[in-house]
């Protein structure tokens, strides 16, 4: 058990949640930027060609993944769908982490079992996902069909592109990062180079539902070794 | 043999499997419907906008036509107009008419802008 381990974040899911920070990351910062007026007109307008360009990366990365890994995404997606009571009881206590970040006895000590994602997990990813996409549609939108849509609607766009972002990034750095960090063989399976596996403890303590229904013994102890080499 | 952190030993699942044919159509149905709902707002907005232009294009060309059947296509055919050209002792683009009244040079008129007055 001690050595054991499950592959958590395969290459493809890896990539493209790495990617996808680090564009999303200098899309808010060049963002931010330009909206509030931090810098002159003129890096303004540097930082808008940088924002366009690194739009693209980002766009291709995410329809990329849709198309090129359209079974993970679609596996994605069905374990972001799965609303069962389970689910539901997580909001009695919020997974325990009021209790266990703060000492608050908020709910019940035992945590309902969840699967792949908890139901926290699942509302934010669900959210992160809508807002990947509206950025990106609203965004290219802004920059290719301002003339046909009229002034009205791009205010609307333009406004949906400004504060979802902004509301995005802050649960991002605010939220899912923290979280990321305090779960650290998460943190570790995502960003170390190579396999994104975390150890089957802590699989069984986080998601005990994906373990039991989603998870198969692929190998012994030396066919991983064989198969690397 | 002691594990290194590359091994893994268990794994999910082939898609084929986990993704049932309810789990599909859940997740193929929020796909579609994110990119109909939005293909459908846009196409809904320009097609709109299209016929906004287009009521306005015919109003445009219905004033035309009222204003050609009496004589007053152009504001040049305008008889007040062509009274103050006739009493200037000039026509349009006349060399009088030109100095008189074409803007060689910006003028700034910041100083005509409304302050916000108060009412009381």
């Amino acid at each position: 058990m001690a050595n054991e381990r499950v592959l958590k974040f395969p290459m493809s899911e890896k990539m493209f949640h790495n990617i996808n920070m680090v564009t999303w990351m200098i899309l808010a910062i060049t963002g931010v930027l330009i909206y509030f007026k931090l810098v002159s007109e003129a890096t303004a307008s540097l930082m808008m060609t940088f924002h366009i360009g690194i739009a693209i990366v980002f766009t291709l990365n995410f329809v990329g993944f849709v198309v090129l890994n359209a079974d993970r995404f679609f596996l994605m997606l069905r374990n972001l769908l799965i609303w069962d009571a389970d689910t539901f009881a997580w909001f009695k206590n919020l997974g325990g982490y009021p209790r266990r970040l703060f000492g608050i006895p908020f709910g019940p000590v035992e945590v309902a079992p969840q699967g792949r994602f908890n139901a926290g997990q699942k509302i934010t990813y669900l959210f992160f996902i809508f807002m990947i996409f509206g950025l990106i549609v609203t965004g290219w939108l802004l920059y290719f069909m301002a003339p046909v849509l009229g002034k009205t609607t791009m205010v609307y766009f333009f406004n949906f592109h400004v504060w979802g972002s902004i509301i995005a990034t802050v649960m991002a750095v605010g939220a899912h990062l923290p979280l990321a960090v305090i779960n650290i063989e998460d943190f570790k399976a995502m960003f170390r180079f190579g396999s994104g596996d975390v150890p089957l403890e802590d699989a069984l303590h986080h998601a005990p539902k994906w373990v039991e229904n989603d998870l198969v013994k692929v190998s012994t102890l030396e066919q991983p070794l064989k198969a690397h080499h | 043999m002691e594990a290194t952190k590359e091994n893994y030993f268990y794994a999910e699942k082939p898609v084929g499997q986990l993704l049932s044919r309810r789990d599909f159509l859940k997740a193929a149905g929020v796909s579609v419907s994110a990119i109909a709902i939005s293909g459908y707002v846009v196409t809904d907005i320009v097609q709109k906008r299209k016929s906004y232009i287009a009521l306005r294009q015919q109003g445009l060309y219905k004033d035309d036509k009222r204003l050609q059947k009496i004589n007053l296509a152009g504001s040049h055919q305008n008889a007040s107009c062509l009274k103050v050209y006739q009493d200037m002792g000039t026509k349009p683009m006349g060399e009088v008419a030109e100095q008189l009244l074409h803007t060689k040079t910006y003028v700034d008129r910041s100083n005509l802008l409304m302050q916000g007055a108060h009412h009381g």
